[in-house]
């Protein structure tokens, strides 16, 4: 990937602009938010892998629906989008589809942990 | 006003909005009780003093905030409440569904803090009114009670004047009065008592 859609990628999984807009601007309240995130979502994922082999389609609805709302707040709009396609495909119970979709989350996923990190300079998570 | 009119009831299973919720409304100056799902807010509604604005996720384990919010507008509790859902639905039809099911106010997620604020804000200005409104209610009903109570048959005594009252206790005209109406007495002397009482005073008074 050469560097200008490494750059396009990256603004598609973080937008820091919108992020901070969302809490005024306080960076005490982002740094927080921030910190849940990155110890919660992993933690969802593998609940919404769990669900998924189990063939849960509520519980991996309501986690899907949960992720996306906490990308959201993060600024994690890529991960909010699948999660949101996800949750779609729950209430459409199709559960093959939402089982395509768990690697690239998890990708998607592991890509913002590490730009927050880097962003809020957090280097362990808690 | 004071403290538990400051609180506000959060339930929201996600953790991260969850926290971002949280830190907001404790920034400016409210005091958020969480509660992760909507059985666990229905617990916090049971306590004696309740917090009265509410903000509540559509999609919870256990109990749906749509859910909790039907059920708290069906149970007519005693406290009311002013609810405001936070819902990544957006549609127009779950909108109306929101409020219809006795939802005071909508906002979709991911909020956007100034408008939340003014939202809490109208929120309890609406709460404020609704309880001077049921203080006057209740001012009204009590002043009804006395009235009806002074209008009705009142047992007096043929001789001294004593009024039997709610317990049983014979009062004095006037002490019964005043504990009914709230009128003030001042005490004088009429004319023919002047001249039963005092009667030399009263032919002085008389002869003036």
């Amino acid at each position: 990937m050469d560097k200008t859609s490494q750059n396009k990628y990256f603004s598609s999984v973080f937008d820091k602009k919108t992020m901070m807009n969302r809490f005024m601007n306080d960076a005490e309240i982002a740094c927080g938010v921030v910190r849940v995130f990155l110890t919660d979502t992993p933690r969802q994922l593998s609940l919404l892998q769990d669900a998924l082999k189990d063939k849960d389609l509520e519980t991996a609805t309501r986690i899907a629906h949960s992720i996306k709302g906490a990308a959201m707040n993060v600024g994690g709009l890529s991960l909010a989008k699948l999660a949101a396609a996800m949750e779609k495909d729950g209430h459409e119970k199709h559960i093959p589809a939402m089982e395509e979709k768990l690697g690239q989350m998890k990708k998607n996923c592991h890509d913002l942990i590490g730009i927050l990190q880097e962003t809020f300079h957090i280097k362990d998570i808690p | 006003m004071k403290i538990q009119d400051h609180s506000i009831l959060v339930a929201e299973d996600d953790l991260t909005s969850r926290t971002a919720l949280q830190l907001t409304l404790k920034k400016w100056g409210y005091a958020p009780l969480i509660a992760e799902d909507g059985e666990a807010a229905w617990e916090i509604l049971q306590d004696e003093t309740p917090p009265r604005l509410l903000i509540l996720d559509w999609m919870m384990p256990r109990l749906h905030g749509i859910d909790l919010l039907r059920r708290i507008r069906s149970n007519k509790l005693e406290s009311s409440f002013y609810i405001i859902m936070l819902t990544t639905r957006d549609s127009t039809e779950d909108i109306i569904e929101g409020l219809d099911a006795g939802a005071d106010d909508y906002l979709t997620k991911p909020f956007n803090p100034g408008e939340l604020r003014a939202r809490v804000n109208v929120g309890f200005r609406v709460l404020g009114l609704q309880a001077t409104l049921e203080k006057r209610i209740r001012e009204l009903q009590k002043a009804v009670e006395h009235i009806q109570t002074l209008q009705g048959i009142l047992p007096i005594c043929s001789f001294c004047k004593k009024i039997r009252n709610d317990t049983g206790y014979w009062d004095q005209v006037e002490s019964y009065i005043a504990k009914h109406s709230g009128t003030r007495f001042s005490h004088g002397i009429c004319p023919d008592c002047l001249e039963r009482h005092y009667p030399d005073f009263a032919d002085e008074v008389r002869g003036q």
